[in-house]
């Protein structure tokens, strides 16, 4: 009698069209937005086969440069239907000193004692005060501050799987090609400006065959990768942080909005803001891109 | 009981409260029916067992001037067999009964003089009944008690009694005489107005038959009559809503949780059969049209080997004949319209039908937010019922009912959700089911047999995302065979042999599946598939139980019931025992003990999903309790209970492969107190109060909380005749507030840009107590025989917000209070020919 299932629906249905308590496109503090694995042997492959190298390389982000201390695991992941994946026996561990404005990266080697199916898992933890701890009886990360660390992980699997490329698509602002630029500021010529009162809108033309085949003839499977678009920015006024393209998607492009009024809420001349955009394919292949903007009166 | 098979669906796991987003209130209060939308706050009463009910009465019609209310009796009287009679076949004592303002039996007269034993037997016994007096309609409109003169037909008779044929309640067996007969009490096999009988001066006269039901077999049984169902406010009259009111049924909006067990713990019956739904999206109002309730019994525990497949309670809802004469009605409010009719075929064949229709859709469209989504299909939900009913004078009855019921809905979401990007694209639903019901209750010889058979269709489909897609058939019946043998003057056997059996297609991708209850919001990381699968479920059980009378007043029932559940090919085997003792005759002492089993739900024992070697697993039900009848109109209903939970289903400690294994355990225990006012000036009233604890243990972990574990459950629930056709009621509740699980944390999961949420200990915190005050104004205008009444439930009236869990960002970092109840208005009007 129990009658949850339309319930179910109609409460996710309120997820969908309820206001956030805290907008998820607006970068306030440190924050993982992703991590991408690639092969030594071809860095657009995205796993790994026992005895195999690779590369794990994360995405940490701020509206601003801020300094922390890392510490990834990498373990053989427990079976486990539920909640965070649990980590079991690691073999490797590493400490890091760095900024958001580096890239945070390791090299590793999946051990060769792995089993073909056997899955992997990467956490990360990043404490801006004190330095990161692991307890393996709990599965928790902790700061030696007493303050919460940012947590994220990555679970890697033998299964093929390539990583989408975000490099060929076209991303405009209004309508113009938005190029990247190194250590820009809002004087670098071509760096796009929105002004206080103005609305910008962002486009992703999708390009290149990002979302693979899955083979999967199971039920309701999807015949190709769904691709999940992150974007967020250090400033105000995105006007969502989540977009996709489905394997049916009649369209291979999306709009955004820049409101440059909600931008502003800093009494500034003028700001340089950031937008990071990262890609999923939801099988553990990803990829990402960021590019600036200056707001202006 | 009947499990559904899409019960405890693994896409369920999305819905928790804990991360219930912010939540518009135009979609709760339109769709989800929290605890708030299922407020009740008219008068109803908790009968107590033994009990009356009038065949006279309607509960259609209002009040009008003149009209007599008979006199509902609250105590019966056993009537020992004299030594020297030997009945052979029923016979009966035909008595005038002169019932005082007080409800107190001041006269007593033979009317038709036939076994003077017999009648005297008859007369000495009905002097000790207890009646809540007749009321009779002012020209005001407000009632005051009278005195009146009834037929009383005292029956005794070998066979089994047509009231607890029709309630599913045995009879007890009489003071015993002879070696070669039983007597029961019970109404006659076909009961007959009498005419008037001449009355004392000053008095009224109410013409009618008085029909006693026999005491239930069960240490507690609460009933609803179908006068208290439809005047319950907040619910709008909705008679599964109105066991809320009653002592042990906790806060819910959905599934009723009853003495601290799970919803799918416990089990509705409608006439007899399991029914696959209990509520239109999942709570907003059940799909049986509450003109068509006869009345709701509630088994809180301890209940009869009858029932069996679940360890919580059990709620039984009776359908009433169609009426005697053709009879329309319309009911149309803010949320729902309904249409019932019924008319006589010929003397013994009789139909009704109603049929009801959301109103939802038809302003949906205005109160959603702009571009939120497209609108596919707004909700929508209906339900049928029809009855063809035929009685024969000599007692045998058949009847066919047909019921159904359909909610769908269809959204397309333009973006992604601005917190969770796999919640996008369609989400869509539909959730129907299609039932028809044979019923046969007839006599051979002694015994007294009742058969029925139930065949029917559910189907569901679900889609939500790229990520979520279901879909289930599902063809089951269910079938009843129960006879009730009389066996000496001190015993009578109930025997029975009762089965359910379901086919299943389906196929589903989603969240891997947790246990119903303890389980964490956000909780399931895998998707899982299963592929058109086919699924097979039998469940056959028979079951006896002997009821003795070893000295006047003191039944005792034990009991036996064998079920089978073939998905697990195991047995469960549940002795069962209880009984009553009148210590006087206005004081019940009860006792019960027994053992129920319930089987897995489908998919917990279905592999690869589940594990196909799980196990049944069991309660040990203990109570024990008095009922007292203070002063006529006033009882008072105490009991206390445990209840012990072993073998109990839980997940591995991380869901891993098997799934599901049988390592928890569970207790129960409290008290619950129950009180009916009905006063002789137009005030009546019910209090109830429950203090509970309801605990489990997983594995090897520490005692914690139920999900839904209430300490405190007050419920004041009055109504008052205000005359001139206005009727006011109320209801105030406060309950404790429900177990949270705290999270105290997130970890990103980059593949699926997703936040999972690090609880804190299961249950550890709790919401604020719910306290809330509902409002009913009815006004009702007598048009020749037919009426018009305009209402107005006001539901939480001074707007408690009464948080229930919390809502989250998409981090986990921020949390605020989520509104568990609004101020909600609903003005109808309903009209009858």
């Amino acid at each position: 009698m129990k009658r949850t299932d339309l319930a179910c629906a109609v409460t996710l249905l309120s997820v969908a069209c309820g206001d956030p308590l805290v907008d998820p496109q607006t970068v306030i503090g440190l924050r993982v937005l992703g991590a991408q694995l690639t092969s030594s042997a071809d860095p657009s492959v995205a796993h790994l086969s026992p005895g195999e190298a690779g590369t794990l390389r994360w995405l940490a982000v701020a509206e601003r440069e801020r300094n922390y201390r890392a510490l990834t695991l990498l373990c053989e992941a427990r079976p486990s239907s539920f909640g965070v994946p649990q980590c079991g026996p690691r073999f490797l561990e590493q400490q890091h000193e760095g900024s958001t404005t580096e890239d945070l990266a390791f090299d590793f080697v999946l051990p060769a004692s792995f089993s073909k199916d056997q899955e992997w898992l990467s956490f990360v933890a990043l404490c801006e005060e004190g330095s990161p701890r692991w307890n393996k009886h709990t599965q928790r990360f902790s700061c030696t501050s007493g303050d919460q660390p940012v947590t994220a992980y990555y679970q890697g699997t033998s299964t093929p799987n390539h990583n989408p490329d975000a490099s060929d698509d076209t991303l405009r602002f209004n309508s113009k090609p938005w190029p990247a630029f190194a250590n820009p500021s809002c004087e670098t010529e071509g760096l796009p400006r929105l002004k206080r009162d103005a609305v910008a809108t962002i486009r992703l033309d999708v390009k290149g065959k990002d979302s693979e085949p899955l083979n999967d003839p199971s039920y309701a499977a999807a015949t190709n990768e769904a691709l999940t678009y992150t974007h967020v920015a250090t400033t105000a006024g995105l006007s969502r942080a989540f977009s996709a393209l489905d394997p049916d998607a009649q369209q291979r492009h999306f709009e955004l909005e820049l409101d440059g009024d909600e931008a502003w809420s800093d009494a500034q001349e003028q700001r340089l803001g950031t937008f990071y955009l990262v890609v999923s394919d939801g099988r553990g292949g990803s990829d990402w891109l960021s590019r600036h903007y200056c707001l202006h009166k | 009981m009947q499990t559904p098979l899409y019960r405890g669906a693994p896409w369920c796991v999305l819905f928790r409260r804990e991360t219930c987003p912010r939540v518009p209130l135009f979609v709760l209060t339109l769709l989800t029916s929290p605890p708030a939308l299922a407020d009740l706050n008219g008068a109803s009463r908790q009968a107590p067992a033994p009990s009356a009910s009038h065949a006279v009465e309607s509960a259609m019609e209002p009040p009008r001037p003149g009209e007599l209310t008979p006199p509902s009796m609250l105590h019966y009287e056993e009537a020992p067999i004299p030594p020297n009679v030997a009945l052979t076949a029923p016979e009966s004592a035909v008595l005038s009964l002169t019932v005082g303002i007080d409800g107190k039996v001041n006269d007593v007269q033979v009317v038709k003089a036939k076994n003077p034993h017999l009648d005297e037997a008859a007369a000495k016994a009905a002097a000790k009944f207890v009646f809540t007096p007749a009321q009779r309609v002012k020209e005001d409109g407000t009632s005051e008690p009278v005195a009146v003169v009834i037929q009383f037909e005292y029956w005794f008779q070998p066979p089994a009694p047509e009231a607890a044929e029709t309630t599913n309640v045995a009879a007890v067996v009489n003071q015993p005489t002879s070696a070669q007969t039983n007597a029961t009490k019970s109404p006659p096999p076909a009961p007959k107005s009498a005419g008037p009988l001449e009355t004392p001066d000053e008095e009224e006269v109410f013409e009618g038959v008085a029909t006693v039901e026999a005491p239930a077999r069960e240490p507690t049984k609460r009933r609803m009559e179908k006068t208290e169902l439809v005047r319950v406010a907040g619910t709008r009259g909705d008679p599964l809503r109105a066991i809320e009111v009653m002592p042990g049924v906790g806060q819910s909006g959905g599934e009723p949780i009853i003495r601290g067990a799970s919803g799918y713990e416990s089990t509705v019956f409608l006439d007899g059969s399991p029914v696959p739904f209990l509520y239109h999206f999942g709570g907003l109002t059940s799909f049986v049209h509450p003109r068509l309730v006869d009345h709701v019994d509630l088994y809180p525990g301890n209940f009869s080997a009858r029932y069996g497949r679940v360890t919580g309670g059990v709620i039984e809802t009776g359908l009433r004949k169609p009426s005697d004469e053709f009879s329309g009605m319309i009911d149309l409010n803010l949320i729902d319209t309904s249409l019932l009719l019924e008319t006589p075929l010929s003397d013994n064949w009789s139909i009704a039908v109603a049929g009801r229709r959301s109103n939802i859709d038809l302003v949906f469209e205005n109160v959603v937010p702009d571009g939120a989504f497209d609108v596919v299909a707004a909700p929508v939900y209906f339900d049928y019922q029809g009855i063809l009913q035929y009685a024969a004078p000599s007692g045998t009855e058949f009847r066919v009912a047909a019921f159904g019921s359909k909610d769908s809905l269809k959204f397309v979401f333009a973006e992604p959700s601005s917190e969770n990007a796999e919640l996008r694209g369609t989400l869509r639903g539909e959730v129907e089911f299609h039932r028809l019901q044979l019923l046969h209750k007839s006599r051979l010889g002694d015994v007294k047999q009742r058969v029925q058979l139930g065949v029917g269709l559910q189907t569901l489909t679900q889609e939500f995302g790229p990520n979520i897609k279901a879909y289930f058939d599902i063809y089951e019946f269910d079938t009843r065979a129960e006879w009730d043998l009389p066996l000496g003057e001190k015993l009578a056997l109930v025997a029975g042999l009762d089965a359910t059996g379901q086919y299943l297609t389906g196929a589903y991708r989603g969240p891997a599946a947790s246990t119903q209850e303890g389980s964490l919001a956000d909780e399931s990381s895998d998707t899982v598939v299963v592929d058109e699968a086919s699924i097979t479920l039998l469940s056959p059980a028979a079951y006896v139980e002997l009821r003795a009378a070893p000295l006047p007043g003191w039944l005792l029932v034990p009991g036996v019931r064998v079920d089978y559940y073939d998905q697990i090919r195991e047995v469960s085997i549940n002795p069962r025992f209880s009984q009553r003792y009148s210590l006087t005759s206005s004081t019940v002492i009860k006792q019960g003990i027994g053992l129920y089993s319930q089987p897995p739900i489908y998919h917990e024992a279905y592999a690869p999903i589940g594990n196909p070697d799980i196990e049944a697993y069991h309660s040990v039900h203990t109570s024990l309790g008095v009922e007292q009848q203070l002063l006529a109109g006033w009882s008072v209903d105490v009991e206390g209970f445990h209840k012990y939970l072993f073998n109990r289903i839980v997940n591995t400690p991380q869901g891993e492969d098997p799934h599901f294994i049988n390592d928890g355990e569970g207790r129960i225990y409290g008290v619950e107190a129950g009180s009916t006012y009905q006063s002789d000036f137009g005030l009546s009233g019910q209090l109830a109060y429950t203090l509970s604890r309801s605990e489990r243990r997983d594995r090897d972990e520490n005692w914690r909380l139920f999900d839904q574990d209430q300490t405190h459950i007050f419920n004041l629930a009055a109504t008052y005749e205000l005359g001139a056709g206005w009727e006011l009621g109320t209801r105030f509740r406060y309950v404790s507030g429900n177990p949270v699980t705290p999270i105290e944390g997130s970890v990103y999961d980059t593949a699926r840009a997703l936040y999972f949420p690090l609880y804190g200990a299961i249950n550890s915190e709790r919401d604020p107590a719910f306290n809330q005050l509902d409002v009913r104004v009815q006004k009702t205008f007598t048009i020749g025989s037919g009426y018009i009444a305009a209402y107005l439930d006001v539901q939480n009236v001074y707007n408690s917000a009464n948080p229930s869990g919390y809502t989250y960002s998409y981090d986990y970092q921020t949390k605020e209070a989520s509104p568990g109840s609004f101020f909600f208005p609903n003005l109808g009007i309903r009209g009858k020919l």
